[in-house]
């Protein structure tokens, strides 16, 4: 009786040691997400998905890598640009900066 | 890393309210830069993977597409005699209504500062062009997308409320007119 009992406490505590685990690892899962997704409908992208991001739009904009234009960028190569939609086209593109790389204020 | 946490309630409040804004016209995702807390950068949201996003009309497809990017950054105000509050500002916005091959219909712009061209108020864009009687004989053309057209601050809850009411496009949620309240 006394060893039964001593294996149902035993067998309780692994079973408590489980549930444990699996909470904890529920708590950092949903401040994971609460990290990935602070607000509904918001995500925060990681660094990597960031410079993919940018660099997706560099290609689909200009047909340049994200290094590529930001090599331009820093070197002044887009400073004087015409007025138009095309020059804008660049503009559009140097506001998704912030997602390729820290950006100083 | 404690400011990042301190600026988090004024940071998920602006992009919760921008979200409330584009989630009357669509339900993709804005998406936002990394260390999105830190008051020392500069940060970005945008749709997504950037792109511009489909807009239904009342009665299908609107064939019109919707872009919105924007930044913001974290402020620290101090009062005498108060705690310091964190604050976060837009610094510039590019909200774009293109056709189906993402030509531009409307822009409307606010780049303030040396690293944008144009000038440093907001300003509008408009893809199409004014005949100008200007003399007896003579007619001249004026591009107004060449032009910037002042505007005042326009908030992403303006243009969401002018898709709905002037271009017909479809609200996608009921209470659309509290929610775009909310922003502006």
């Amino acid at each position: 009786m006394r060893s039964v009992t001593s294996g149902q406490e035993t067998g309780t505590m692994v079973v408590s040691e489980e549930r444990r685990q699996e909470r904890q690892e529920r708590i950092r899962r949903i401040r994971r997400l609460q990290r990935r997704y602070p607000v509904p409908g918001v995500r925060v992208a990681t660094e990597e998905e960031g410079k993919e991001l940018f660099d997706f739009q560099a290609r689909k904009t200009l047909g340049i890598s994200g290094d590529e234009f930001l090599r331009r960028w820093d070197a002044g190569e887009y400073r004087r640009l015409d007025e138009s939609p095309e020059g804008r086209k660049v503009m559009h593109l140097a506001m998704l900066i912030p997602f390729a790389r820290r950006t100083p204020r | 890393m404690r400011a990042a946490r301190l600026a988090k309630g004024a940071v998920d409040a602006l992009v919760g309210d921008l979200r409330l804004a584009a989630g009357c016209v669509t339900k993709h995702l804005l998406t936002t830069t990394p260390n999105q807390y830190d008051p020392d950068l500069v940060h970005a949201i945008a749709f997504g993977t950037g792109a511009a996003v489909p807009l239904r009309g009342v009665a299908g497809p609107s064939g019109l597409l919707f872009s919105v990017r924007q930044h913001y950054q974290i402020n620290q105000s101090t009062t005498v005699g108060h705690d310091s509050e964190w604050q976060v500002t837009t610094t510039a916005y590019d909200y774009r209504l293109l056709d189906r091959d993402e030509r531009e219909l409307l822009v409307f712009h606010w780049q303030p500062g040396p690293g944008f061209h144009g000038p440093d108020y907001p300003h509008l864009h408009v893809s199409a062009s004014l005949r100008a009687r200007i003399s007896a004989t003579e007619e001249q053309s004026l591009p107004l997308d060449k032009r910037h057209v002042p505007t005042g601050w326009i908030t992403l809850a303006d243009i969401v409320r002018m898709l709905i009411t002037e271009f017909e496009i479809r609200p996608i949620v009921p209470n659309w007119e509290q929610r775009l309240h909310v922003d502006g």
